[in-house]
């Protein structure tokens, strides 16, 4: 409850900070107190231009994430300790009869961002993702099995806007709302019922369910040389799904750097770390047990399980920022990254994160 | 978003960051008189020339009208110790002595045509492609999103104009184009003016 209050707090205060009077991205009301070199970095709004058009950004980015294995803690579970194998050991709280162990899951994100004020920027966020996992289990002709889901996520609307300008160090403050697109209501083959399609788990869902407030910060600054940044951010959820569960709130870290090699490649670092919380409420589906007859093991695989989620995850990313010809980096540019956990202390054992990459583009039209 | 898809939105690069690098904006107006304000501290005028008895700076406009109503700014403020007054004129036919001239191509050949002595220790400014080559001294232009500048050396030591060396570092382009090219057509003009 405390946790919800802070957050709240955060996502109450983030959007109120940008009104305060601090210093803004706009130069100052009399451009004559600039000097030749500032005025030459202005970034002009052309009288011949639209004004309109030149407010509005694309951007369409892919991610793909990979998990292999099972985690508790910041040890590795081999298989063999967290499947089940009745008649030859004792059932746990960390062993289960099903047991996914390979998850891909690609997500491809467009981007439409729109300047409505110097001082407000608005973006909206329609993710369509995809995703399938590897299974072994001990259920027979289950032994081995895939299931999938995919569609549109939760689409995210959220503002931003400049609070604090000093120099080339910038801080803005971003308020969100995730808004529950995508489905809880994934379903599929598995093992609790051969003979027909039944809930999928936690994981194989496409969206959170809830409404959902993403406050955070965002700071960038640098030199010639050299820029870095750092990003705070908080999802909220608000409230319960119709399945009676709500998935934990997150708090994500990222500091990052880019060097400006030439005028079209930068090459970037970035840490990213992010701490996420458990499942709060079930979706009673998911269990094997009937209400009558409650079970101390209800749960047929740990993805299923509500405690076996959140945890603390850090992650080293390398990547690249390159500008195509004729354009500039605050016009026309295409990412590309690539990161590993440098650090998985996860409530499991859950799914191990191995790699993901990123690809994308965007474009200030 | 999904529990294993932790943090999606930092994966990828958000607008957030690139509003946060954005650099400062200004009206394209706006900017090019706090240009044109800021550049003539670098520049030295044979003062004496022109008329000692007159203290004012004077900007003279022909025909660009927003830019002129911008250049209203600067009155009042002072350039070499002296206060800024400006003029605008539909074309050149009144022209009136003055330190800065903002002009076309056509203007400025136009003025050659009927006396040079017209624009000694006159800073020439224009906006049209190709100004500095025509024999203008400053030539506004574009880079990317930012405001650039040409200067043109040859047609500078003409008017009796010294420029700072730090100005040369600055531009976009340095050209010694010598004497104006009277015979050049006029270039489509590559910027807003």
């Amino acid at each position: 409850m405390a946790r919800k209050i802070w957050f709240l707090l955060v996502a109450i205060l983030a959007p109120a900070a940008s009104v305060l009077p601090a210093a803004a991205q706009s130069p100052p009301t009399d451009l004559t107190e600039l000097n030749l070199e500032e005025i030459l970095s202005l970034h002009i709004r052309r009288a011949g231009g639209s004004p309109d058009n030149s407010r509005w950004s694309m951007g369409y980015h892919f991610v793909w994430a990979r998990f292999d294995g099972n985690r508790d803690g910041t040890e590795d579970v081999p298989l063999e300790q967290v499947i089940f194998r009745p008649g030859e050991e004792t059932r746990t709280a960390d062993n289960f009869p099903v047991v996914p162990l390979e998850i891909s899951q690609r997500a491809h994100l467009l981007e439409i961002g729109f300047a409505a004020t110097e001082r407000l920027s608005l973006r909206l966020l329609i993710p369509f993702i995809s995703q399938e996992t590897d299974h072994r289990s001990v259920v027979p002709e289950f032994e081995s099995f895939r299931i999938s889901s995919s569609g549109v996520g939760d689409v995210i609307l959220s503002a931003s806007s400049p609070v604090w300008n000093v120099g080339s160090h910038f801080l803005l403050a971003t308020a969100g709302l995730s808004l529950p697109a995508g489905s809880i209501d994934e379903t599929g083959p598995t093992p609790r019922d051969a003979t027909k399609d039944t809930q999928l788990p936690y994981t194989m869902q496409i969206g959170s369910g809830t409404f959902d407030v993403t406050p955070g910060f965002v700071y960038s600054g640098g030199t010639e040389a050299l820029r870095w940044g750092g990003e705070l951010r908080g999802t909220l959820r608000l409230g319960d799904t119709d399945r009676d569960y709500t998935l934990g709130n997150r708090l994500a870290a990222t500091v990052w750097a880019r060097r400006p090699v030439t005028n079209w490649f930068e090459p970037s670092a970035a840490l990213v770390a992010q701490r996420w919380g458990r499942i709060d409420g079930e979706d009673v589906s998911l269990r094997v047990d009937a209400a009558d007859a409650p079970s101390p093991f209800p749960y047929p695989a740990a993805v299923t399980d509500p405690a076996k989620f959140g945890g603390t995850k850090v992650v080293a990313q390398i990547g690249a920022v390159l500008c195509l010809p004729g354009y500039s980096f605050d016009r026309y540019t295409v990412d590309l990254d690539f990161g590993i956990p440098a650090y998985q202390n996860l409530n499991g054992p859950q799914p191990k994160e191995i790699w993901r990459i990123g690809a994308g583009w965007s474009w200030k039209l | 978003m999904l529990p294993l898809f932790v943090g999606l939105c930092l994966l990828v690069r958000a607008p957030d960051e690139a509003i946060a690098q954005k650099p400062l904006e200004a009206e394209e107006y706006a900017a090019k008189t706090a240009f044109i304000y800021a550049f003539a501290k670098f520049v030295s005028w044979p003062f004496d020339t022109v008329d000692a008895a007159d203290t004012s700076f004077v900007i003279g406009v022909t025909g660009k009208p927003e830019l002129a109503e911008s250049l209203g700014t600067l009155l009042g403020k002072r350039i070499h110790a002296r206060a800024v007054r400006s003029y605008v004129r539909a074309d050149t036919s009144a022209f009136a002595p003055c330190q800065v001239l903002i002009c076309g191509i056509d203007d400025l050949q136009m003025l050659y045509r009927a006396d040079p002595h017209f624009l000694h220790a006159v800073l020439t400014i224009g906006n049209d492609a190709g100004f500095a080559e025509a024999g203008g001294v400053l030539e506004l232009t574009f880079v990317d999103e930012h405001l650039g500048f040409i200067v043109n050396r040859a047609a500078a030591r003409r008017a009796g104009l010294e420029l700072s060396a730090s100005l040369f570092n600055l531009a976009a382009r340095v050209i010694d184009a010598d004497g104006p090219s009277r015979d050049r057509p006029p270039q489509e003009s590559a910027v807003a003016s």
